[in-house]
């Protein structure tokens, strides 16, 4: 019976990894071919490359590619540190923007664009979001431990507090630079968050901080599993707890880091994704991690195409997440206050 | 080393490495840093002119007047005309000139300033002053006394006041604007120390203004403060095109009681862009006879990204003036985009259009341009490879006030090279 009920479990997850990678493939695909070069064009010019007679620039090869590239890293990145802290806290409201790590990193960000070292050292922007989200995290965590023992009750509230705090800061320094308002509006275009125009550059800022982050998410996800479970438990079974947890703590910093320096500000979205794929596939981390890097670059990428498709200006895909993933939240939140109601039954 | 250890310095060494050699490699690769600013292209001597002579306009020669030299206002109208009817002599066509009525108007009003006997000229003033006026907001202000005390909430209104009147008569400035000091020379913007903030409501207070220029989008608190000190209150417009600020610049003219200052000033203003449509004429004339394709201008503005202006502003408007020569207001139409006030354009969009001449208006232009310069795609731009590429004052670009002629000259400027 046992195995029966695994076997389903597996096809179900094996069908349900085929739907998204073929979501993720067209989406892709539309993707690399939507723009404003004539595709005959961009593909005569891509195997020019061969012979060496290309132009030095491709649409595809230097514009859509990172840009693809850039979406799938971020859109993963965000739904697999949601799922990583959602089951290290054993909290469902645990994500990178309710523990304030999105604040922290972004407001280091700040600090670079208003000294203006992103100009000189494009790599300023990754270092200055993943030690500023690094710090927070840790600071959060602290502030949350009392007797040994992360308290549950306090971390997300301590999580918002210093959200709120650091939000005030960032607000401060923004308030204080007001009559720049160049600056301010170059602010204003980071944190709305966007995919436009990201080239080669933002690969590199957030690629390496992406691989490193995924692979250890995904090295650890047995021990997430048994985390979620409790601390003591997770002790009890073998799990070297301190240090998993500072390395996941390290590596979500690593995803939401680059996450930021590449796209800049998207809310919600590493909230809501793992509830969603946990809500179709289960709680089962070995399952769920692997998942939400599907799911994470898949919806994130058909976020940009369409946005890309229906030539919306007036919002970024970070306007766009952010109502999406705080009405989707809201959905499942009754939806899970139902579920209650009708006495856990399904 | 311990195995832990190990790991963390594998992984330092690995990101640090990715890093090292995307971006070291490109800054070994930088170009020398030849910024093609507009500063160089100013300093650089005219063109020797070919026949029609062209219209010789300088950029601190307009710049002094925009600032409220009347005498040399007075002058150069008449000299951009007597520069249009050399042109139209010459047989140039869709040569532009002030009406006939508005260059006498210049040279009368010029007489009253300047040889009228002061107490008849305030005679003559009061006169043609308007009795009452009613603001952007709809409330009617009764010129019945004079004011002598003025606070310019706005930049539109500062502008126009540090033309027009005496620094004495201004008790503050809008915070920042004597950072623009491009525009407004320091020693002129120091003679009025006091800043307008909202926590200096006490130091404004006792500096008595008697009006005060605000717009719609200035802080409720602030308008109220004032109000509560018994100030008056003028809502000015805010400004979308020439015409508007043309329109408040005759309006606060009868204001503070220099309409023919103003007046004057607005004339001028409409001379200056006369005269410099003029000058693009004489540019792209030879052009044309020769049948030379005319070169494509994009002009962008950036941030963060990049965007173009759409008709709805004001560097939209004199886009519009430059005619076939633009291809950026174009771009917009096509994209159905005109009721935005900015329209995002990715580096492919750009790439594609591939200009002949890419002005952009920007603030960090050293690192913008080393950036284009460095990117594989913008670096093989026309624009960029025949040294096109120009960087603009983005404060002028977007100043909604009399020294939009500056813009405009700027914008001009970047094409003189396309004899």
């Amino acid at each position: 019976m046992i195995s029966l009920y695994n076997t389903q479990k597996k096809r179900s997850f094996l069908k349900l990894n085929i739907i998204i990678s073929v979501l993720l493939v067209v989406c892709s695909v539309f993707t690399l071919l939507l723009g404003d070069t004539p595709w005959q064009l961009v593909w005569q010019d891509v195997l020019k490359r061969f012979d060496g007679t290309a132009l030095p620039w491709n649409p595809l090869l230097d514009e859509r590619i990172p840009r693809l590239i850039v979406i799938i890293c971020t859109g993963a990145s965000l739904a697999v540190a949601g799922a990583v802290m959602q089951a290290l806290f054993q909290n469902p409201l645990a994500s990178p923007n309710v523990l304030g790590i999105s604040c922290g990193g972004g407001l280091l960000v700040v600090l670079v664009f208003v000294l203006e070292w992103h100009l000189e050292y494009p790599f300023a922007i990754p270092i200055a979001a993943f030690t500023g989200s690094l710090l927070t995290l840790l600071f959060v965590y602290s502030l949350s431990r009392s007797g040994g023992k992360v308290q549950l009750n306090t971390l997300i509230l301590t999580g918002i507090a210093v959200s709120s705090l650091l939000f005030a800061i960032q607000a401060a320094i923004m308030y204080a630079l007001r009559d720049r308002w160049m600056l301010i509006q170059t602010l204003t275009e980071w944190e709305a968050g966007s995919t436009v125009d990201r080239d080669w550059k933002h690969v590199h800022m957030q690629l390496p901080l992406t691989l490193v982050g995924l692979y250890g998410c995904w090295f650890y996800r047995s021990e997430i599993d048994i985390l979620a479970l409790g601390e003591e438990e997770a002790k009890n079974l073998g799990v070297e707890v301190e240090k998993v947890r500072w390395r996941l703590f390290l590596c979500v910093a690593l995803l939401i880091g680059g996450a930021i320096a590449s796209v800049g500000m998207i809310a919600f979205f590493g909230l809501v994704l793992p509830h969603l794929v946990r809500y179709v596939q289960g709680p089962a981390n070995h399952h769920l991690i692997p998942l939400c890097i599907l799911v994470g670059s898949a919806s994130f990428t058909a976020m940009d195409l369409l946005l890309r498709m229906l030539e919306i200006h007036a919002l970024s895909i970070g306007n766009i997440s952010a109502i999406l993933g705080g009405v989707a939240f809201l959905v499942l939140m009754r939806g899970s206050r139902r579920f209650l109601h009708m006495g856990g039954r399904r | 080393m311990s195995n832990i250890l190990k790991v963390y310095a594998f992984v330092a060494l690995f990101v640090i490495g990715w890093w090292t050699l995307a971006f070291k490699q490109k800054s070994s690769n930088d170009p020398s840093p030849t910024l093609i600013s507009l500063a160089e292209v100013s300093n650089q001597e005219p063109k020797p002119s070919v026949a029609p002579p062209l219209i010789n306009v300088k950029r601190e020669q307009l710049k002094l007047a925009l600032a409220g030299d009347l005498a040399l206002m007075a002058q150069l109208i008449v000299e951009w005309d007597i520069n249009a009817q050399i042109l139209q002599q010459t047989g140039l066509s869709s040569v532009k000139r002030l009406p006939a009525h508005e260059l006498l108007r210049s040279q009368i009003l010029k007489r009253h300033l300047f040889t009228t006997a002061p107490d008849e000229l305030n005679i003559i003033k009061q006169n043609h002053r308007l009795k009452s006026l009613t603001d952007d907001a709809g409330n009617t202000i009764t010129l019945d006394k004079t004011f002598q005390r003025y606070l310019p909430q706005t930049y539109i209104s500062a502008s126009f006041l540090l033309a027009l009147v005496p620094t004495d008569e201004i008790v503050a400035l809008p915070r920042c604007l004597r950072e623009h000091e491009q525009l407004y020379p320091k020693d002129l913007t120091a003679q009025i120390p006091l800043d307008i903030d909202r926590y200096n409501a006490e130091k404004l207070f006792q500096a008595q203004p008697e009006i005060a220029f605000v717009a719609h989008y200035s802080h409720p608190a602030t308008i109220q403060a004032l109000l509560n000190q018994g100030v008056i209150l003028y809502t000015m417009k805010n400004p979308t095109s020439i015409e508007d600020i043309s329109a408040e610049l005759l309006q606060m003219g009868h204001i503070i009681n220099r309409p023919f200052e103003a007046e004057l000033l607005k004339i001028f203003i409409d001379a200056a862009m006369l005269a410099l449509d003029n000058h693009l004429l004489t540019l792209t004339r030879p052009l044309i006879t020769t049948h030379t394709p005319i070169p494509q201008l994009l002009f962008l503005n950036h941030h963060q990204n990049f965007s173009i202006p759409t008709p709805r502003t004001i560097s939209g408007q004199l886009l519009a003036r430059m005619g076939d020569l633009d291809i950026s207001l174009a771009y917009v139409e096509t994209h159905q985009q005109s009721q935005e006030w900015m329209m995002p354009i990715d580096k492919e969009q750009i790439i594609n259009l591939d200009p002949d001449y890419l002005i952009i208006a920007a603030e960090a232009t050293q690192a913008l341009n080393k950036e284009i310069r460095q990117n594989m795609g913008l670096k093989q731009l026309k624009a960029v490879r025949n040294n096109h590429l120009y960087f603009v004052d983005e404060s002028i670009q977007h100043s909604p006030t009399q020294y939009i002629v500056l813009a405009y000259f700027d914008l001009i400027q970047c094409m003189a090279g396309l004899q």
